[in-house]
């Protein structure tokens, strides 16, 4: 008797249980005060059906959090950022390419994102569920580096001179490198939404080319002392067939 | 510190063993590994470390009425395909098991399954790279004749860590005919079970349930030569990666009658899933620490081109039926022949459930009602018919639509539906009692709804031809090839020739194949894994003692 007593105390355990009910989004979280900015890069394309609910997220976390604070880079990548009709606007870029080649896998499934390019229990790129946390985890970093950047841009060559001062705070790496990404806003283009197509869907923060390279230029070999200061200067021609309106470096 | 553990139960056990000579062990070992050549003709993709092998070894000690047993595990690295997550070696399976007429206490790791499997069933297969063993408690209890207790409480391996969700759950199964004469000869039970999953919510952005409960129903009737199963579970909200943080409840029902009588079988299948995808932690995606298993509502198919296009159960969603018509000509009349012919019939046709979006939480769905949307059509006989003594053939046809978008691309509308007929026709012919010669010739043509844009290695027709020589009882040669020459892109168009040679002595095998596998897909029982091409040298080595 006293084994059936026992082992009904075992089924009660199980039956345990939380029923949601709307809102099924909090309001109130503890965060950190983003010292060190965090980027969310998100593998997305335009036929893949469940990223507008990804780009959702992403953007309520850049507006909650700050777009300063959360910067966002949408990198259209893998067979399913091919355009399929006219009407589809070609948001690859080599760089998203490389990146999700470097990053994923071609079965890779879409959304996915990575987050300062951090592991989470030992994988980097993660579900739109998880981004949230993750970028919590992030605000409470401290920064190892003050990165400034001036910006010229000239109208009549299509250039822009870029400045980038580092300041290190904390000793380098020789791995540190500086990548510059051009994003660009506002581009009209059909997504497809699950079992629809939105076709004035806005597409933000796409990722369209990088001025020193995919996976940018080494800032100094061996690693900077902290305290020191470096400085990097580019001349960027803007390729022909780029809009010169909602680009963001 | 837990391997140094382990290695000292695992001294301990053997040194029990052979100190007292009563107890009995048993067990068995199996070793894999390929060497991977580049082949950028079939699109292998990069292996720098070239080598990749993969074993175990399980031990079983069993004295009176115990037993306890451990499992050693080694991945360096993991076979192309499987989960690259998997690299490492140590001990993740570790348990002692006590066993009474009234009940049998496991403590460590055990495998489990409720009912088909609806809201819990945890398992073992190599070949998908799936372990999902829970680490834990279990009490079985039999406190009466035909009443079946299980309570069981753990964390689910999650590699080689364990998963942040804890599992609770209880379930009780009753032989109703073993306490009546109501039911005559006939086989009457009645099964059902609770689940609740515990998982922290870490995350700031949804208000997450902690607690999801899960339970199912079931009864089985067997009367001589019919039976009929009945199994429903139900979910509450479980917002996960996978359901893309769906607040909707879930729920499975599966139905399935069979007749059997003299020669004569037909079985009627019918089930629905909604939303039943259940981890042990809701950011799993892929074939990670699933807790429950949705049983397949096709046919699975084992010859080499079925498996191009096999189905994988949609686990956010599906309804469908199948049918499976049996009969056995007999000896002596004209089909039948002098050794008699089984001719097998069988349909399944699966889609997505009817759904209607209410938010970006939530939606509605008819129960009954069939989704517009066709995941996959499987129309196919079976002939098998022995000539001689030594000789019998089996000729197939099949006939099928699958949605490679919804199986493969992620709905993304990439490919469309694939159409495609198979042929296969096998014969094995003995030559004495010592050798013995089987062919399996296999032809596919197919054809898929969109153009192609980006070249791939499936598509198109295909054929395959098999030689396969037994020397008995030690001996089996082989020699294949699969040849895509339909393939829309000319350059594609490649034979993957294998050849293979195994030997088998009492409970050890060993094979050797050399030659290149075409990426594919890999199911069992309805579960698939993605396989990546690969050109090179495999082996296997496995015994049981």
């Amino acid at each position: 008797m006293k084994k059936i007593i026992l082992l009904l105390a075992l089924g009660l355990f199980a039956v345990s249980c939380d029923v949601v009910d709307e809102p099924y989004l909090q309001n109130e979280k503890t965060i950190g005060d983003f010292n060190k900015k965090v980027i969310l890069l998100d593998f997305t394309a335009i036929n893949c059906v469940y990223c507008p609910n990804a780009n959702k997220v992403s953007q309520s976390l850049a507006d909650s959090y700050g777009e300063k604070n959360v910067i966002l880079f949408g990198a259209h990548a893998s067979t399913l950022a091919d355009p399929k009709k006219p009407e589809d606007v070609d948001m690859r870029s080599e760089t998203s390419a490389e990146l999700f080649s470097k990053f994923a896998t071609p079965t890779t499934g879409l959304p996915i994102g990575m987050i300062n390019q951090k592991l989470r229990d030992g994988v980097r790129l993660m579900n739109f569920g998880l981004w949230d946390k993750q970028i919590i985890d992030e605000s409470f970093l401290e920064p190892d580096l003050d990165l400034n950047m001036q910006l010229t841009y000239n109208e009549s060559d299509s250039t822009v001179s870029i400045t980038v001062n580092c300041d290190y705070i904390n000793k380098g790496t020789g791995d540190d490198n500086l990548c510059i990404y051009i994003t660009e806003d506002s581009i009209v283009s059909p997504q497809k939404n699950n079992n629809e197509v939105i076709h004035d869907y806005v597409h933000n923060h796409v990722l369209r080319a990088s001025v020193s390279g995919t996976f940018g230029e080494q800032l100094k070999s061996g690693g900077a002392d902290a305290g020191e200061n470096i400085t990097k200067e580019y001349t960027y021609k803007i390729p022909e067939g780029f809009r010169h309106t909602n680009y963001d470096l | 510190m837990i391997k140094t553990i382990s290695s000292i139960i695992l001294i301990v056990l053997i040194s029990i063993s052979s100190v007292y000579s009563q107890g009995r062990v048993t067990g068995n070992f199996v070793t894999e590994g390929q060497y991977y050549l580049q082949d950028s003709s079939i699109g292998t993709t990069e292996f720098p470390k070239q080598v990749a092998v993969q074993g175990f070894l399980n031990v079983r000690y069993h004295i009176d009425d115990f037993e306890f047993g451990i499992r050693y595990e080694a991945y360096r690295p993991p076979l192309l395909g499987i989960d690259f997550r998997f690299e490492n070696s140590g001990f993740p399976f570790i348990y002692g098991t006590y066993r009474s007429e009234l009940l049998d206490v496991t403590a460590g790791n055990f495998y489990e399954q409720f009912g088909s499997g609806l809201i819990l069933r945890t398992y073992e297969e190599k070949a998908l790279g799936v372990d999902n063993s829970l680490n834990g408690v279990r009490i079985n209890m039999r406190p009466d004749d035909g009443v079946e207790l299980t309570g069981i409480m753990g964390t689910m391996r999650n590699f080689w860590t364990q998963s942040d969700g804890i599992i609770r759950g209880a379930k009780g199964k009753v032989y109703l005919d073993q306490y009546t004469d109501f039911f005559g000869d006939n086989g009457v039970s009645v099964e059902g079970g609770i689940i609740s999953k515990y998982e922290e919510d870490q995350e700031n952005t949804y208000n997450l349930p902690e607690n999801v409960f899960a339970y199912f129903l079931r009864s089985s009737f067997i009367a001589n030569s019919f039976s009929l199963d009945a199994e429903y579970s139900y979910k509450i909200n479980d917002p996960s990666a996978v359901n893309n943080f769906s607040y909707n409840t879930g729920q499975g029902l599966l139905l399935s009658g069979s007749y059997f009588t003299d020669g004569l079988g037909i079985s009627v299948d019918f089930h629905r899933s909604d939303n039943m995808d259940f981890r042990a932690e809701r950011s799993a995606t892929g074939n990670v620490m699933n807790m429950n298993f949705i049983p397949p509502l096709s046919k699975q198919h084992t010859y080499r081109l079925t498996s191009l296009y096999p189905y994988a159960t949609q686990l956010v969603g599906e309804i469908g039926m199948q049918t499976e018509i049996t009969y056995k000509f007999d000896q002596g009349t004209t089909i039948g022949g002098e050794h008699g012919t089984t001719v097998t019939l069988n349909y399944s046709r699966i889609q997505s459930i009817d759904s209607n979006k209410v938010d970006d939480f939530t939606y509605t769905s008819d129960f009954f009602a069939f989704g517009d949307r066709l995941f996959y059509q499987d129309l196919n006989i079976e002939i098998s018919k022995r000539w001689t003594e030594d000789f019998k053939t089996n000729a197939s046809f099949l006939t099928q639509i699958y949605d490679k978008d919804v199986a493969e691309n992620g709905w993304a509308p990439i490919i469309g539906k694939v159409t495609s007929n198979i042929a296969i026709f096998d014969a094995t012919y003995r030559l004495s009692e010592t050798y013995a010669l089987k062919m399996d010739l296999e032809h596919l043509w197919a054809s898929q709804d969109s153009v192609l844009k980006t070249a791939d290695f499936v598509n198109g027709n295909w054929m395959m031809a098999l030689f396969e020589l037994t020397i008995s009882p030690h001996y089996y040669i082989s020699i294949s090839d699969e040849y895509n020459y339909g393939n829309k892109f000319v350059d594609h168009r490649v034979h993957y020739f294998m050849g293979s040679f195994a030997y088998v002595t009492g409970g050890t095998r060993m094979q050797m194949s050399y030659g290149r596998q075409r990426s594919g897909i890999i199911c069992v029982g309805g579960v698939c894994r993605f396989v990546p091409a690969s050109n090179g040298l495999y082996f296997t080595v496995s015994t049981t003692f």
